[in-house]
């Protein structure tokens, strides 16, 4: 009898993946956009939109393809990442922050139920909501799991009253950023609310325009992940979001388990 | 304390001269040593214009002379993207190539921009940059500008809730009846709105007072 994808996954090394046929996995990056004309992602993206505020609420927009879309090249950089890591993934470019600092939240909130509607397997947040929009999201993230997409969302950078939304939501996966020897290297945290950390340290990626930079934060560790996730769904197609979180976990390195938590303490003060 | 509106401080009821001033300048030059940087901006958050102005710069006289009042668009570079994401950035030089040899940009070798928020809204970014070559900011310095940028924030925040209740002290709101408190309590929010979003207006406001007082006969003081 052949083994099921999750018992395949787990006993097959991480670094292991690769060799497999990958099938294509697309990964939507709710961004400032990607610049599609820069050498490494060019082929790479195979849809592009801006959701943008308009009469009513946020619109979105289509935007051509093999166009710079990017605003502030840190959705160039989170993209990059994934398209480094992961040969099978077909990104889609939805980028939700523009110039408007007031229509950002809202943005991403239209976009992220865009991404739902769609069901593109595997949504990348290297941005944070605000506790104000958890009502709005909650529900999204929940019919993302049950449909089996994977939300991969980064922790805050300075966390001070909270670890934004949606990495506090047990329906994400939470990352967290630190040094590792490179992006097959990753850690879970037993009991943390941030479940996973990855290099995000001083990675190189490309910039908007061509040329590369280097970038720093949860916001560039957040792609390692989903593009772990992308090689793993390419790979053993047909895992459920919590399988890909067993998975991950198993061919991570564990850190010491967090002390246990009040109920009522579960976010920083 | 009426802040001048000349100044870009102004956007937080700050005077460039006044204490409140002088310690956000002693704090962001605290936090361009603790992060061992070369210079350190404040820029504070227009939301009429959506965008940023330079109201201090520490560690390089020329360069306040001439940022001073500049204004930079919300959707430009690292400054730019703290602000709308109200996360700290981290960035650096762009080079042509991977390995980082040939250099493409003239920005300087290292920055960290930390928001600067009060009940989650923005009102301003703390910059620190580096001009020592090969010089890279990481966790550490974002950690430490967030927490500055955190600090600079609490500041405004207290000088703007003892402004207003300064303000509120200069109104009689004890009256002789509880029908006449009401009243003068209604003055008292209509005229803090009136500050807190048409503060352009006070000058007809002040006039319009002055104007019924006469038609009423009352001497004027």
């Amino acid at each position: 009898m052949a083994k099921s994808p999750l018992l395949e996954a787990l006993s097959t090394p991480l670094d292991d993946w690769w060799k497999r046929d990958l099938a294509p996995v697309e990964v939507a990056v709710l961004d400032s956009g990607i610049d599609a004309t820069h050498k490494d992602l060019q082929g790479r993206v195979a849809a592009s939109f801006a959701v943008e505020p308009g009469e009513g609420g946020p619109q979105l927009r289509e935007i051509p393809l093999g166009t710079n879309n990017d605003v502030y090249g840190h959705g160039t950089a989170v993209g990059g990442i994934v398209a480094r890591l992961a040969p099978n993934a077909r990104l889609i470019d939805l980028r939700i922050l523009g110039t408007d600092n007031g229509g950002s939240s809202e943005c991403l909130v239209r976009g992220l139920k865009e991404a739902v509607q769609r069901k593109w397997p595997v949504l990348n947040l290297s941005l944070a909501l605000k506790r104000q929009y958890a009502d709005l999201v909650r529900p999204l993230c929940e019919v993302a799991w049950h449909q089996g997409q994977t939300i991969v969302s980064a922790m805050r950078n300075y966390p001070v009253s909270d670890y934004g939304l949606p990495a506090e939501f047990a329906t994400s996966i939470s990352v967290e950023t630190d040094t590792f020897p490179d992006t097959h290297h990753i850690r879970f945290q037993p009991g943390e609310i941030i479940e996973f950390v990855a290099l995000g340290d001083n990675v190189t990626v490309p910039a908007p325009g061509g040329g590369y930079t280097q970038r720093e934060g949860t916001s560039m560790a957040t792609p390692v992940i989903s593009g772990l996730c992308a090689v793993l769904l390419g790979a053993f197609p047909g895992l459920l979001p919590f399988e890909v979180r067993t998975v991950l976990k198993h061919h991570a390195e564990i850190a010491k388990p967090a002390p246990a938590r009040e109920v009522d303490s579960a976010a920083p003060a | 304390m009426t802040a001048d509106t000349s100044s870009p401080l102004a956007y937080f009821g700050v005077a460039p001269e006044s204490k409140e001033a002088q310690l956000l300048r002693f704090l962001l030059q605290t936090a361009v040593d603790a992060i061992g940087g070369d210079e350190g901006s404040l820029l504070v958050y227009d939301p009429k214009a959506n965008d940023l102005a330079w109201a201090m710069t520490v560690g390089n006289a020329e360069s306040e002379r001439k940022l001073l009042g500049a204004r930079l668009p919300m959707g430009k570079g690292l400054t730019g993207l703290a602000a709308a994401t109200h996360e700290v950035q981290v960035g650096a030089p762009i080079y042509h190539d991977v390995e980082q040899t040939k250099r493409k940009s003239s920005d300087p070798e290292a920055v960290v921009a930390a928001p600067m928020l009060t009940d989650e809204k923005l009102i301003g970014v703390i910059t620190t940059v580096s001009f020592e070559k090969g010089r890279r900011f990481g966790a550490k310095e974002a950690n430490i500008c967030g927490r500055f940028a955190k600090l600079a924030a609490v500041i405004v925040e207290q000088h703007q809730k003892i402004s207003a209740l300064d303000s509120r002290a200069m109104l009689p709101i004890s009256g002789k009846d509880p029908e006449t408190n009401a009243r003068l309590q209604e003055i008292d929010t209509s005229l803090k709105n009136i500050v807190e979003h048409h503060p352009e207006t006070l000058k007809q406001v002040s006039a319009i007072i002055a104007s019924l007082e006469l038609a009423l006969g009352r001497p004027r003081r």
